[in-house]
């Protein structure tokens, strides 16, 4: 069976491991539960009849307390950079590691998704500012991981995107 | 210590010490701690050490043989990760490399206590990092609400007062727009930016203490009553004297200094050079650009040229050079704003 490495990235508390909960095993938890270092959980998707692995390599948020070893990102096919809506300062953290990321690797597949959408009402990130990342050839999506809405169609866009590549 | 009881030691330090004997085989230096078998699948005394079945070790092994290749006596530490056992439940981990009397080693801990310990640290340093952000937050909505209630008041008052003068809200609002921007430029802080923006506004107050006669009169006003005029600065001074808020002490500043000229030939009290408050200074030399730039009851608004060649001229008597140096460098922004706010006819009392 192929298998695809993906990384999730973005700032701490943004929704990572959420995402991936809801992904993996559709399940959300309120409860604020930091992650420490790597996690990596699989997930078989089929893509075009093909049956694809997904390793989803869970990455600890970027904050004061710890900066993303970027050798950890080796083998990766494609990423997800994680902002939340709610927290202006995350969408900065996010372009920044895609900076990093493409001076370092090049060009791969990825997605930023703009999570927490059910709290969109009180999102700091506003629409022309996500307008001007996607002027910028970035891919936007909007998710949330408590709904569950966007989730599924994310992984599934990334993982159709990783077969075309390959 | 003896070999035995070294191996006790291990055993109960949930630590697996593993010597590199071939490329990709590993022989366990002490007995197998329970995790394991259960969180290697494959793994067994007899068939060795399956590190395949963990990504992220299949991973770090790539930066382990780079590192056995260095022979360095230093260690190499992983991140921290987490495995999941076949009954879902997490367990953490950190390994380390290191080659010991030419013996390549890689030491795998099970951090039961130590990762919670520190995941709990964490999580509650990132969640009072998110509370101060929050806090900060609303101290900032909190602060700019005030803000802008503060303004409405002002400009509202300013309103009233300019009823009976000849100056514009729209001179008032460019006028602050002007200083702020020369503030902006000088390199002050956003928040001493906004307070001469608020402030420059209120730099005539002292005009409602002027009687209509003298204050709206068409033609040139005479000595006498160019010295009542002059009390404008005094008045306004006055109003606002004694205030304990900054950006009311920076007005008063203003209000009173705003017609003190750099060589000290201006009003109220002659001052000359940086006896007079910056803002002051700043202050005057928008105050004029806009007053010779627009209409007033007693001429028309000069052409732009002309205007500017009476500033020129004033350079280093009425203004400070360096001021107005600068004035004229941002001139093509000044022009935007003189733009965006244009004078609009509005009704007036009839002329008495």
């Amino acid at each position: 069976m192929i298998q695809k490495k993906i990384c999730m990235l973005g700032a701490f508390a943004v929704g990572k491991t959420s995402l991936v909960r809801r992904f993996v095993k559709s399940i959300f938890d309120d409860r604020y539960l930091t992650s420490l270092g790597v996690k990596i959980d699989k997930k078989v998707v089929e893509v075009d009849g093909q049956e694809v692995m997904l390793l989803l390599w869970d990455l600890e948020g970027e904050d004061d307390f710890h900066t993303l070893s970027t050798s950890y990102l080796r083998g990766t096919s494609g990423y997800f950079l994680v902002v939340d809506g709610t927290r202006k300062e995350t969408l900065g953290v996010a372009l920044d590691i895609h900076k990093r990321i493409r001076e370092q690797m090049g060009d791969l597949p990825f997605y930023l998704l703009a999570n927490k959408s059910d709290l969109e009402s009180v999102w700091e990130i506003g629409k022309d500012e996500l307008d001007s990342v996607r002027a910028q050839g970035i891919p936007v999506r909007l998710t949330s991981a408590k709904l569950g809405s966007g989730v599924e169609e994310s992984f599934a866009e990334l993982a159709a995107s990783l077969i075309a590549d390959s | 210590m003896r070999h035995d009881s070294l191996n006790r030691l291990l055993s109960q330090l949930d630590t697996l010490v593993l010597e590199r004997v071939g490329d990709d085989e590993f022989r366990p230096l002490d007995p197998a701690p329970p995790f394991l078998e259960q969180v290697f699948p494959g793994t067994s005394p007899d068939t060795g050490w399956n590190y395949r079945s963990s990504p992220f070790l299949e991973h770090f092994m790539v930066d382990a043989r780079a590192h056995w290749a260095e022979n360095t006596d230093q260690p190499l530490w992983s991140e921290y990760w987490t495995e999941t056992d076949p009954q879902g439940e997490e367990h953490s981990f950190q390994a380390v490399v290191m080659s010991v009397d030419g013996v390549d080693c890689l030491v795998i801990f099970q951090q039961a206590n130590m990762g919670a310990e520190r995941r709990e640290l964490l999580r509650h340093a990132r969640s009072n990092l998110l509370l101060q952000r929050y806090l900060e937050n609303e101290v900032d909505k909190r602060t700019q609400s005030l803000r802008e209630r503060e303004e409405e008041i002002v400009y509202r008052l300013l309103d009233a007062a300019d009823y009976r003068d000849e100056e514009t809200g729209t001179h008032i609002r460019r006028m602050s727009l002007y200083a702020a921007l020369l503030a902006e430029n000088l390199g002050w802080s956003s928040m001493m930016v906004d307070k001469i923006r608020l402030a420059s506004s209120m730099h005539d107050i002292g005009k409602i203490g002027i009687p209509d006669g003298i204050l709206l009169k068409a033609g040139r006003l005479s000595a006498s009553e160019f010295a009542v005029m002059e009390k404008h600065t005094l008045i306004g001074g006055e109003i606002l004297a004694g205030s304990k808020t900054d950006v009311l002490r920076m007005a008063h500043d203003i209000a009173v200094a705003h017609h003190e000229n750099w060589d000290g030939s201006g009003y109220p009290h002659g001052l000359s050079g940086e006896r007079i408050p910056t803002a002051a200074r700043v202050v005057a030399v928008c105050d004029v650009f806009d007053a010779l730039a627009h209409d007033r009851v007693y001429r028309v608004a000069l052409p732009l040229d002309q205007v500017l060649d009476i500033m020129d001229k004033l350079r280093g008597t009425k203004f400070e050079p360096r001021l107005f140096d600068l004035f004229m460098r941002l001139l093509p922004r000044i022009l935007e704003i003189k733009e965006q706010y244009k004078d609009s006819e509005r009704h007036r009392p009839p002329l008495i």
